[in-house]
């Protein structure tokens, strides 16, 4: 560890944002970097409790990866060349967080002296505050910044949280499992560039926007093997956004702050419900300020939504979100109808 | 290193927080790392030049106050 400059960072106060481009949803985040700003890799957890975080990270990985930096530092510059898709798009809207307009309340440095905890702009907030903007401005939100970042389970593939990058699981008939990617298998490239961390991957997913041949060079049994996967045009469709702290926004703009979990196989017996027809339980209805637009419109937890701005097919809340902010402005009205004690209800909700 | 690692990671995975104002945690958490000379405590700058020097790579760990 000593072969390294460790700094921690705390805040995303007067981060330079056209250099540090990562999943600003995750809870633990770390850049490795050469002094002259060049990536080497990006590592780091989207979880925010123990159990759920065990499952993406844990010592020893970090330390695989690490081992994989300096490898890749002892070769630098020679290797460069292999190193510039991992590097940060200059071209970014704000230069630091503080810049953006909804967020120049805050101070590029922390104020120690007073309230030091209210003046610290969090990561999530990045990401927030631009999507605020954008629908503010009384425009659709394009499709990256729904689904930013997606896992590399969006594909069928598990990573092993005890090793830098080698594949725990295959999704049966998965779009991996298809190509041929095996358990065991140590992912060393995606897309030519050198894979030291789950974040690495997702870093290429990120900047994935269309389907067709995906790369993935591995080692099997010794020896390295190109494994070309086939995306869809939308195969990062199902990419799960339940899990970030900044859904919660998006379920203020496009749900009116409800939280909906789609109906398990049992639930659909039981109620009835057809396979294939959309079945959205509220777990959850807002009920203060923009997030109680839901309950305002009469919804209450239990409801169970069965169409929604014209979307009556299955689908789990994320892409039901992403449908509906990907097509409707802020002010649009959207119709809904669901069902309480058995009878069937109407609904009309205006989005943020 | 290590140690500082490990709290760091276990503060992202959520361990159990002690019953004091962040504001505090926040000051306490500032100078825990003050006194460790491994780590640079949130001064990117001086972490880059110190890696230019010592022509090491630069370990950069974005985790929130507490």
């Amino acid at each position: 560890m000593r072969q390294f400059v460790g700094v921690r960072v705390i805040q995303a106060n007067a981060m330079d944002l056209t250099l540090f481009q990562f999943d600003y949803d995750m809870s633990f985040a770390v850049h490795f970097l050469n002094a002259d700003r060049t990536v080497y890799a990006r590592y780091g957890s989207r979880r925010g409790n123990e159990e759920e975080a065990n499952d993406e990270m844990s010592l020893e990985g970090l330390a695989e990866t690490m081992t994989g930096v300096l490898a890749l530092h002892e070769a630098y510059p020679k290797n460069k060349t292999t190193l510039y898709g991992k590097q940060p798009n200059p071209d970014v809207p704000y230069p630091v967080p503080e810049k953006q307009p909804l967020l120049n309340n805050y101070k590029s440095k922390l104020d120690y002296d007073g309230k030091v905890a209210g003046s610290c702009i969090h990561c999530h907030q990045i990401r927030d505050t631009y999507r605020q903007e954008i629908r503010e401005s009384g425009k659709v939100l394009p499709h990256k910044l729904l689904t930013p970042y997606p896992l590399p389970s969006v594909l069928g593939i598990e990573m092993d949280p005890k090793r830098a990058a080698v594949v725990k699981e295959v999704g049966p008939n998965s779009v991996a499992a298809k190509a041929g990617l095996a358990v065991g298998d140590v992912v060393c490239q995606m897309r030519g560039q050198p894979i030291l961390s789950l974040a690495d991957m997702q870093w290429v997913l990120h900047s994935t926007a269309k389907g067709g041949p995906l790369t993935l060079r591995v080692e099997r049994h010794g020896e390295e093997k190109d494994i070309i996967l086939t995306l869809a045009d939308d195969w990062d469709h199902t990419s799960d956004i339940d899990w970030r702290v900044s859904t919660w926004d998006l379920r203020r703009m496009g749900f009116g702050g409800m939280r909906l979990v789609e109906f398990s196989a049992k639930e659909r017996q039981e109620q009835g419900v057809a396979e294939g027809a959309l079945a959205l339980r509220a777990k959850n209805v807002g009920k203060y300020g923009n997030h109680a637009v839901a309950k305002k419109a009469g919804m209450k937890i239990g409801d169970v939504v069965t169409s929604y701005a014209g979307f009556e097919e299955a689908m789990p809340e994320g892409v039901l979100l992403r449908k509906v902010l990907g097509k409707y402005k802020r002010g649009d009205k959207v119709s809904l109808t669901y069902v309480r004690d058995g009878r069937q209800k109407k609904a009309e909700i205006r989005l943020q | 290193m290590k140690r500082f690692l490990i709290l760091a990671m276990a503060g992202s995975l959520g361990a159990a927080e002690p019953k004091k104002t962040r504001d505090e945690m926040v000051h306490e958490d500032r100078a825990a790392l003050a006194e460790n000379d491994a780590w640079v405590y949130n001064d990117l700058a001086r972490a880059v030049a110190e890696a230019e020097k010592a022509k090491k790579p630069l370990m950069v760990i974005h985790r929130c106050i507490p």
